[in-house]
């Protein structure tokens, strides 16, 4: 019975799994436990965001910053049906202005899956292409283009508006929204979303006073300021997110 | 003639043991690909149109590593085969080559031959059915889905498709590295355990590889602790590591090196005491 001890084959898979038992005791243990609130980065008043919650869960680096919504006071739906849509924008330096409009031009609306005018075309920097439409009121760039940019300027003029943001690497981005949807927040009402994925940002800055923020988990970001209205429902989370600061909008 | 390794003799080896076993081989990667080309049309035939999410690189990634792993196994339980009865054991251990040759024969079979005839039969059939759901494809009149990444998964070439643009190349070395360990770690197991036990050695094998599992998921639960934390040390660029002392650095890559490395050294003294016993 005890021949087994005599063999070294078994000596050997017995080394390998004390190493890696031990082994891996020996990093957990290097590692603080448990989760960490860090409120006293988060700046809101008795009106702000008292909705939102943010840890950190220590122990999991590779999430970084987890922002979650613990009782969200607001939902909404990601069905909108807008047909009539305009889009204005600029290049001031080389920075990209991109401002969004619902009310009509001259009471003809620009459908955004209609080819885009030359006049209306998007002025854009050279590493800018493909930027692309749907009908219903949607911004997307396109998955497949790759999109550098120093700064990115993003300002909602109307409401509701409904935009994405994907694989895109930016110095500086802000998303400026301040226009309140008529009514009450719901399904047929919806006061538009901001979506962001697959984003490498240094520094972010996203005012929103309705509707919803949506950062995935594949958004990078190094400096992050959200000032969001108390019924805009946040969710998703930012991976490696070092700095962190919110505000409410008043 | 070098006792432990003369490469005239391990040349005959190889021509022995391919003379033996090519039709056993070829067979089963015939099986391997009818396999896949069956969950292939299958794929073609019930994805939603829309998404085809089964030929995205994604999943694609995760079908190859899954595809390899699984039938990795197959093919390293297998490979000495022979050991399974009295007589095949004895004929294999009189071949005239030495303990490490044969050891190397395994190494080079199993670690290195197989992955890449693996490889080879995921490329070309899984390529021409990621091009075709391409063609194939619908784009949503939904306006949420993301533009879909129809690309195959080739290892060591292959880019993150989430690394866009490409001025920050994310590829995928750190996690196919890390991959590449836990296979020959997994397939030296199996080895190992095929040789060691003598009889219902798979069984046996498997029930030594859960119970290992088993063992550290509850020392992990009990404590709290990450099972699978060695790996971030290898995938996980260094300042988003928990801990980056030396000490830390030393462990984790002595796991990530060193338990491969045991389990092949295993294989050795396994193949070696089934000699002398």
């Amino acid at each position: 019975m005890f021949d087994v001890f005599k063999k070294k084959g078994v000596w050997t898979l017995g080394a390998a799994v004390v190493l890696l038992f031990m082994g891996q005791m020996y990093l957990n243990s290097q590692v603080p436990k448990g989760k960490q609130n860090i409120d006293s980065v988060v700046n809101f008043d008795s009106q702000g965001i008292h909705a939102l919650r943010i840890e950190k869960e220590i122990g999991t680096p590779s999430r970084g910053l987890s922002l979650k919504v613990v009782e969200p006071v607001a939902h909404v739906s990601a069905t909108f049906n807008s047909s009539a849509y305009a889009l204005a924008s600029h290049v001031e330096g080389d920075v990209l202005v991109l401002t969004f409009n619902l009310s009509k031009k001259n009471g003809k609306g620009k459908y955004l899956d209609d080819p885009l005018s030359e006049k209306d075309q998007v002025l854009v920097p050279a590493s800018i292409r493909d930027l692309e439409f749907s009908n219903t009121g949607f911004l997307r760039i396109s998955k497949e283009t790759p999109i550098e940019l120093g700064a990115l300027d993003v300002r909602f003029v109307d409401c509701p508006t409904n935009a994405n943001f994907e694989n895109m690497a930016i110095d500086k981005m802000t998303v400026t929204k301040h226009c309140q949807a008529s009514g009450a927040p719901s399904e047929s009402h919806p006061s538009g979303y901001i979506r962001m994925s697959s984003m490498k940002i240094k520094n972010l800055e996203i005012t929103s006073a309705s509707g919803s923020v949506d950062l995935a988990e594949s958004v990078k970001v190094d400096a992050l300021q959200l000032n969001l209205g108390a019924d805009v429902l946040l969710s998703g989370s930012v991976a490696l997110l070092r700095n962190a600061h919110l505000v409410s909008v008043p | 003639m070098n006792q432990v390794f003369d490469a005239a003799r391990f040349l005959r080896l190889l021509r022995a043991h391919w003379a033996e076993s090519w039709r056993s081989y070829a067979w089963f990667f015939v099986v391997c690909a009818i396999l896949n080309g069956v969950v292939l049309v299958m794929g073609l035939q019930l994805a939603d149109k829309h998404r085809y999410v089964e030929f995205q690189q994604s999943t694609q990634t995760s079908w190859y590593a899954f595809g390899l792993v699984a039938t990795g196994i197959v093919f390293a339980t297998r490979f000495f085969d022979n050991f399974n009865e009295a007589g095949s054991t004895l004929i294999v251990l009189m071949k005239p080559a030495s303990t490490f040759e044969k050891w190397c024969l395994a190494l080079l079979y199993v670690g290195m031959l197989f992955p890449l005839a693996y490889t080879m039969v995921y490329l070309c059939m899984n390529y021409p059915a990621v091009a075709y759901a391409k063609m194939q494809y619908v784009p949503p009149t939904d306006h949420i889905s993301t533009i879909p990444v129809f690309q195959i998964y080739l290892p060591f070439t292959s880019m993150h498709a989430e690394s866009w643009p490409p001025d920050f190349p994310e590829p995928f070395y750190r996690e196919e590295l890390l991959f590449v360990f836990n296979f020959l770690a997994g397939v030296a197991l199996c080895m190992s355990g095929r040789i060691y036990f003598k009889r219902a050695a798979v069984l046996k094998t498997w029930l030594l590889a859960f119970g290992l599992l088993v063992f550290g998921l509850c020392i992990s639960a009990l404590n709290g602790a990450d099972p699978f934390i060695a790996g971030q040390y290898w995938t996980i660029y260094s300042e988003q590591r928990p801990t980056t002392t030396m000490l830390d650095l030393t462990v984790a890559y002595g796991i990530l090196f060193g338990v491969p490395m045991l389990l092949w050294i295993g294989l050795y003294f396994h193949i070696k005491e089934r000699e002398v016993s």
